[in-house]
């Protein structure tokens, strides 16, 4: 009995790591694809380790619900635990040196942080551990088979034959210049510690420190438990828990459902947030009419956590997303076929391909990719909520994403461009110079893009524009914090004197200035004023434009 | 593998699905022709083609085929929604219709009622086609370019295999696209094509033996890009290009690939020479082309001024995209010589307001197959882009009837008989090109094209791919891709450039270089 519990302690430890980062799961199926069909068969088992490819992809899905792919995947490794004691004859504490490559593989599939995004493999979440399981069964047929004796210990030898029969890939984490070998390492310490197996047995059975040990039964309890948590803990530690990563994944999933309370909710709680998340937490704002309060929430936004060597990009981790929600339909579809093809085919990236035709009324093209989706295993309701899209006009109307998205598509307006793949930079910097505005979106699009990339010539225009398409309204705050700012300059084309601005934010805008000037004279350095005036005017466009940086990646 | 794997599944769609059923007793008859895809309704064939297999379209459960031959045999073929047609079946059927007609009647049962749609008649021309055909395999995307290959594809029935793959060469530092693949005469002894980026150059196979030539000169504005193999000399032609792409905004046309410099050269594959053809500043030279007899290059050119001397050229091209019309030309070949004559006009397609692409003389020398659209010189990526053809007995073009529509219609070429045009096409969803076949009869007609036939109908809907370059062959490419590959891996023998007199253009001196970057279509 206490032999089962501790054996069911390691499953339920990996399911718990697993399972607490259940959004980074779910990103993983949706980042992934798998077609059931003869044509996607036919094309995955073409490289090498194809099968188990094709299986990996199959199962990768289940992590559309966490819980269930955590759950398969935690009963393939309990499974290799299982052969792998059978097939070397481990007893005693011994047993507990089979976790060893089942952790290895729980490490691989939590370590990789931002390469979910870049990396080549499909499947590769479930495809490694079942060419493992395949060897490992294959090792235990084998032994079973030829009855070898435990204390001939060729069972390593024939787990290298299988390990090797398999034909998995290794594995690569590279992207052009950077690579990452450490994420290659489970996959080396999963066989070595299979083949180590014998060498441990030898040493326990030499030392006689087995016997030693199992003579009481709370040590026993202790050993396995310290084991555990050893085990577990280095799990952990190894696993990528940027808290900014994750909530990347949360913001997006909150996006695609329109969830924009959802997604404000997740800029309100980070701390120092990635331009990413700025981009989204604007997208949330501007689709519920509050984009000029956008410095209300941190606007100032940082590199992702790129503690391996990767350089993150926003094309990559969510630019069609990014350019989808910005109106830019071409573009959306552009950076989901492009990622389609340089990583590796993904279910998002399919449904944003949909999104797209839908949105440029390709109805052919949106039936195509619509089929290869319902070809797919937990997308149905997704399906059925857009395929009479494609039919009805009224359904299209009427949700949310045309009723957010509509607006920003200048039905009149084509342009020749390129964005060189910084969408941010990009986004920002067309609607700050557009010129004919059609709707009061637009209007404040325009301006807060001008204001956000702090292009202060885009501003005045835009400030007129605004003026000119929206009299007698109350000029938001943010923009009269810039006018005035602005306006005070020598060369400013803006007239503080003809504007009826707030006093009360033009006296706001003096003790900024007084405030400033005496910590300037006290011989703080800029970055110290900077932190220094940020809990009275983090919220102003003053505090945003002298003390916030704003490099697109 | 790949191989085996499909005959396994074909062996057992063909147990599942082409056995012949029989036609139902009860129907009711429906008063149109059945929503079938491909569609091969009212088609003119070869009388060698692979099976047309179709699918129905509807809410079909179970769906037959009746093929009435014309000795009034008949053969039934069909299974759930599908028509699966054997392949000896099909041969006999072939040769029994040649020259003239197959009717083809389709009954199919919709929530448990059996449904007769009126016929449609397949009609087999007496006249072959080339038995194989080569293609590149290109995601449609924009920029990146993963997992391209040449592939030449028997028509005569489903086998397909890479010519190349850029994958045998590409790393993850050094990627390689792969473009322009092209034969002397429709035989495969001597071909070409290009590799951009990690180990580029021009892989020139000459009687069956590769060889990777750079072909780019201290005097050219690029190494070559379009190629026109002499039909019996050992010589090339080339366009020499700077090319670029941007992105529409908000056109449906997605992307505009553009020329901000472009020039024709010869090439001597003998003596590894690189001459000027053409090279005038203020013209965009493009798109070479012989007559059969080798004695003409046709080719396009569009007159370009830039006005701008603050923006870099391909800036200005940007911004005066739509103002760019491509003419054809023509000059006169000396062979002894190597020169050429002054250039002839053909076509001024910019009076107009067009531009032509791609001009493709007929292998009788009678016609010339060519795009238009209203601007540019990428037509795939132009919606309304044609297929025209002029008769160059009487210089009349007109817009070719039954194989235009509402998309884009872009590379054509002839099959070597000159009885049959392929061209890519992307009527199926504006976005993946496909390629389709006309027959093109004596009398200058061309009748309603067909899609490239494949195992599965479902096939198109889930490929991912689009194909370009559709080329004919006699023959299939035996030179390997290993045999290639490995010859990719090597030094590029550089060409050198000889400054020859031209009737018009530079004379060979050396001019500004710049990179051109590839071009993905």
């Amino acid at each position: 009995m206490k032999k089962a519990i501790y054996t069911l302690l390691f499953p339920l430890a990996a399911y718990l790591l697993l399972i607490i980062q259940a959004d980074y799961l779910h990103a993983v199926a949706e980042n992934d694809l798998f077609v059931s069909g003869q044509a996607f068969f036919a094309e995955t088992i073409q490289t090498t380790g194809g099968i188990w490819t094709w299986l990996g992809c199959y199962l990768t899905q289940f992590f559309h619900y966490p819980w269930l792919g955590a759950l398969l995947i935690v009963l393939i490794w309990t499974g290799t635990y299982f052969l792998l004691v059978d097939a070397f004859k481990l007893k005693g504490h011994l047993r507990l040196f089979a976790w060893i490559p089942v952790f290895t593989l729980l490490v691989s599939i939590v370590d990789i942080g931002y390469w979910l995004y870049y990396m080549k493999m499909p499947g590769y979440w479930f495809s490694q551990s079942l060419s493992f399981f395949a060897a490992t069964l294959l090792t235990w047929l084998i032994a079973r088979l030829v009855r070898l004796k435990a204390e001939t210990n060729f069972s390593w030898i024939i787990f290298i034959i299988a390990y090797f029969a398999m034909c998995q890939r290794f594995p690569d984490f590279t992207h052009r210049n950077y690579s990452n070998h450490l994420l290659q390492l489970p996959f080396v310490i999963a066989p070595l510690s299979v083949v180590l197996l014998p060498v441990w047995k030898y040493i326990f059975s030499h030392i006689k420190a087995d016997k030693l040990i199992t003579s009481s039964a709370w040590r026993d309890g202790i050993i396995n438990l310290a084991f555990l948590l050893i085990i577990s803990s280095a799990a952990y530690l190894c696993s990528f828990r940027d808290a900014n990563f994750h909530s990347e994944i949360r913001m997006q999933a909150a996006i695609e459902n329109c969830d924009w309370e959802e997604v404000l909710t997740e800029a309100k709680a980070a701390k120092s947030p990635t331009n990413l998340m700025v981009v989204f937490k604007n997208i949330a704002l501007m689709n519920t009419d509050r984009l000029p309060e956008m410095l209300k929430t941190n606007n100032s936004g940082c590199l992702p956590e790129n503690g391996d060597s990767l350089v993150v990009r926003i094309a990559q981790i969510a630019g069609p997303l990014v350019y989808y929600h910005f109106g830019q339909i071409n573009y959306a579809y552009r950076w989901a076929m492009e990622n389609n093809v340089l990583f590796r085919p993904q279910v998002r990236n399919i449904k944003m391909l949909v999104r797209c035709a839908i949105m440029n009324q390709e109805f052919d093209l949106a039936a195509k990719y619509l089929t290869i989706l319902s070809h797919t295993s937990f997308n149905t309701s997704w399906i059925r909520e857009h395929e009479p899209m494609l039919r009805f006009a009224d359904e299209l109307h009427k949700s949310e994403e045309y009723r957010c998205i509509a607006p920003l598509m200048n039905e009149d307006f084509n342009a020749l461009d390129s964005d060189n793949g910084l969408p941010e930079q990009w986004i920002l910097s067309h609607y700050a110079d557009l010129v004919h505005t059609q709707n009061p979106k637009q209007d404040h699009l325009a301006i807060c893009a001008a204001l956000w990339i702090k292009d202060e010539y885009a501003f005045c225009y835009q400030f007129y524009n605004y003026q000119k398409n929206n009299p007698g309204k109350a000029v938001p705050e943010l923009y009269q914090q810039a006018a005035i700012m602005l306006g005070t300059r020598e060369d400013s084309p803006i007239n503080v004197q003809d504007f009826p601005f707030d006093q009360l934010i033009m006296a706001r805008y003096e003790r900024f200035n007084n405030d400033y000037a005496a910590l300037n004279q006290s011989g703080a350095s800029h970055q110290d004023i900077g932190e220094r005036m940020r809990d009275f005017y983090g919220d102003t466009y003053w505090w945003y434009y002298y003390f916030s940086e704003f490099k697109a990646y | 593998m790949k191989k085996i794997l499909y005959i396994v599944i074909y062996a057992m769609t063909v147990v599942a699905c082409t056995h012949h059923p029989d036609v139902p007793q009860n129907y009711s008859s429906v008063n149109s022709q059945p929503d079938i895809y491909p569609d091969y309704k009212d088609v003119v064939i070869p009388p060698n083609i692979a099976p047309l297999n179709f699918g129905v379209r509807g809410n079909v459960s179970d769906c037959v085929a009746r093929f009435t031959l014309p000795n009034n045999q008949t053969i039934t073929f069909g299974s759930d929604n599908k028509v699966l047609i054997d392949d000896n079946d099909w041969k006999e059927m072939l040769a029994a219709a040649k020259g003239s007609s197959i009717k083809v009647e389709v009954f199919t049962n919709e929530d448990n009622q059996w449904k007769a749609y009126q016929s449609f008649t397949i009609q087999v021309a007496n006249e072959e086609i080339d038995p194989y055909i080569s293609y590149r395999l290109i995601f449609p995307s924009y920029v990146a370019y993963e997992m391209l290959c040449i592939s030449q594809r028997n028509l005569t029935n489903f086998d397909e295999k890479d010519i190349f793959n850029n994958m045998m060469v590409s790393g993850e530092k050094d990627g390689q696209c792969i473009n322009c693949h092209s034969y002397q005469n429709y035989g495969t002894k001597n071909m070409q094509f290009h590799m951009r980026q990690g180990h580029g150059g021009t892989m020139l196979v000459v009687n069956d033996k590769p060889q990777k030539i750079d072909l780019k000169t201290d005097s050219t504005i690029s190494a070559g890009v379009y190629p026109a193999w002499h039909p019996t000399l050992p010589l090339i032609a080339y366009s020499t290009n700077h090319t670029g792409q941007s992105f529409h905004t908000r056109s449906k046309a997605k992307i505009e690939v553009q020329d901000s410099e472009s020039d024709l050269i010869l090439y001597d594959i003998e003596k590894n020479e690189v001459r000027y053809i053409s090279g005038k500043a203020d013209e965009l030279e493009c798109f070479p082309c012989w007559t059969p007899d080798g004695k003409y290059l046709y080719y396009c050119s569009a007159h370009f001024d830039y006005r701008n001397d603050s923006l870099p050229k391909s800036g200005e091209m940007i911004m005066r995209y739509e103002e760019v019309r491509y003419d054809i030309y023509r000059k006169s070949f000396d062979a002894k010589k190597l020169s050429f004559g002054p250039t002839e006009l053909v076509y001024k397609a910019s009076d107009d307001s067009i531009s032509a692409t791609f001009p493709r003389i007929s292998p009788d020398g009678r016609y010339l197959l060519t795009g238009i659209a209203p601007y540019g010189c990428f037509h795939v990526w132009h919606p309304t882009a044609d297929l025209y053809l002029m008769d160059l007995k009487t210089n009349k073009l007109r817009k070719l009837e039954n194989v235009n529509s509402p998309n884009a219609e872009s590379y054509h070429s002839w099959s070597s008989n000159g009885r049959w045009i392929v061209f890519i096409s992307r009527r199926d969803d504006n976005n993946f090109s496909r390629l389709y076949f006309a027959y093109f009869d004596k009398e200058g007609k061309a009748h309603k094209a067909f899609e490239l036939p494949q195992r599965d109908p479902d096939f198109y809907t889930y490929f991912m791919r689009s194909y370009n370059v559709p080329e004919f062959m006699k023959e299939p490419v035996t030179v390997t891709p290993q045999e290639l590959a490995s010859e990719a891996f090597r030094d590029a023998k550089k060409a050198t450039f000889v400054s020859a007199p031209n009737a018009d253009g530079r004379s060979g001196a050396s001019i500004k270089v710049t990179e051109a970057e590839h071009v993905v279509n």
